[in-house]
């Protein structure tokens, strides 16, 4: 079992009146777990599977940053590709995606992706 | 998943056999997972499996120049970013997310042999029990992968939890699987021309709550070109059932075939029975007994110890 990483930043702008909630989709029907977590915060806003995490107000999120670890493990024995669609309700863009691929079954791929909302 | 205790060191084995064989398998229902390399009769020592178009072209390159074996499958040479686990456990006509194609070219003598083949799985139902467990379980993966330092992930036990997750995929209520295989042969003084095409349709039902297999296992196979008539169709049809048992010491399987050649319209069955009893840890009992397809000299049976050196255990699926 190897272990990939990789590491990304997204610029985001969000509506400062709505409330801003983020869903994360591991495609290729494999299976991912996440953290999710303000860079100043000492507690994880999220863990498991992220499914409309409210993130707060727009505007109380402006200039601050989210880390997102989404660690995801090839159980799909058709494919080694990786695929994890963050989407944010109410941000631009509201889906990012990041595409790659593990060695062979039973890896594991690490996205670490800070969101920096503006 | 069934363990069985490695044998490391000296076996005693009493064998009273009618048979020239004291091998027993317990895969006679079981598809080709690779119908190409089954007509083929190869089994090649590896197989290259591309992930993309780009991939593909430079592995049929390579097998075209220098013998050898890929496998694809097509649906996943593109990322299905909405395509979740939770959507292909529901998916219960996945045939293009399991079409595979198998392609092979081997040398003998001076003939090229090329096959090509696909299997795909028709249809595929989980029971809501199994289902639930195996949702149970990829929740337990999830809660394992979700670590913020990816490096403190416990691999060893994501590992175990990965295996018994395969171990709940395999059992599948119903399942219904069609493969085919197409093969033809080239030498220095004759074009490629098809020699022997053969298709295996399989359905496997398995109850929720019983260690039972109910299979039925139907093969065509035909050859073509310079072969006499007599020999050139075979068609089988196969029904059988596996049963299958295990406790902490104890491991029992039984299979039974019943296998109509259709072709020469005459009939044959076949039975096994596999036990394993560890008396303590290091010495396993075993006994096989069964009757082959044969008419004569078909019935084998073995009785025995094993003595083992080693702890460590092997699985077989």
């Amino acid at each position: 079992m190897a272990l990939k990483k990789r590491t990304e930043t997204v610029e985001l702008t969000v509506v400062k009146k709505q409330h801003v909630l983020l869903t994360i989709t591991i495609g290729n029907a494999q299976i991912g777990g996440n953290v999710v977590r303000f860079n100043n915060a000492q507690e994880a806003l999220g863990k498991g599977e992220i499914e409309n995490l409210d993130l707060g107000l727009g505007s109380d999120l402006i200039g601050k940053t989210l880390k997102v670890t989404t660690n995801i493990l090839d159980v799909n024995e058709q494919t080694n590709g990786i695929v994890v669609t963050y989407f944010f309700h109410n941000g631009d863009p509201a889906g990012t995606m990041f595409h790659d691929t593990v060695k062979a079954d039973g890896d594991i791929f690490s996205f670490i992706v800070e969101f920096n909302f503006n | 998943m069934k363990k069985l205790f490695i044998a490391g060191g000296f076996s005693f084995l009493f064998i009273h056999s009618f048979s020239q064989t004291g091998t027993i398998k317990l895969n006679d229902l079981n598809m080709p997972s690779s119908p190409a390399f089954v007509l083929m009769d190869k089994s090649p020592a590896s197989i290259e499996k591309p992930s993309s178009p780009r991939a593909l072209g430079l592995s049929l390159i390579n097998v075209w120049k220098n013998s050898g074996a890929i496998e694809f499958t097509p649906y996943w040479f593109k990322d299905r970013p909405a395509y979740t686990f939770e959507d292909n456990l529901k998916k219960q006509i996945p045939i293009l997310q399991t079409f595979a194609i198998s392609a092979a070219t081997a040398k003998e003598d001076s003939n090229t042999l090329i096959a090509a083949g696909f299997r795909t799985q028709l249809v595929r139902i989980y029971s809501t029990d199994a289902s639930a467990k195996i949702l149970a379980q990829k929740k337990k993966i999830v809660e394992l992968l979700s670590q913020e330092n990816p490096d403190d992930i416990d691999q060893a036990a994501v590992n175990d939890a990965k295996s018994e997750l395969n171990n709940l995929q395999s059992k599948v209520s119903f399942n219904a699987e069609l493969a085919g295989a197409y093969m033809g042969q080239s030498g220095p003084s004759k074009a490629l021309a098809s020699t022997k095409a053969g298709c295996w349709l399989n359905l496997r039902y398995t109850p929720d709550k019983f260690p039972l297999d109910i299979v039925v296992l139907a093969r065509y196979s035909w050859s073509t070109g310079n072969v006499s008539p007599a020999a050139k169709d075979s068609a089988f049809f196969d029904y059988g059932a596996n049963l299958s048992y295990q406790d902490k010491n104890f491991d029992v399987a039984v299979e039974y075939v019943n296998r109509r050649d259709i072709s020469a319209k005459q009939g044959y069955d076949r039975f096994a029975l596999v036990a394993n009893y560890q008396v303590m840890p290091g010495i396993v009992a075993v006994a096989s007994l069964g009757k082959d397809f044969k008419k004569v000299d078909n019935v084998f049976a073995i009785l025995g110890i094993k003595f083992g050196l080693s702890k460590e255990y092997a699985k077989l699926k």
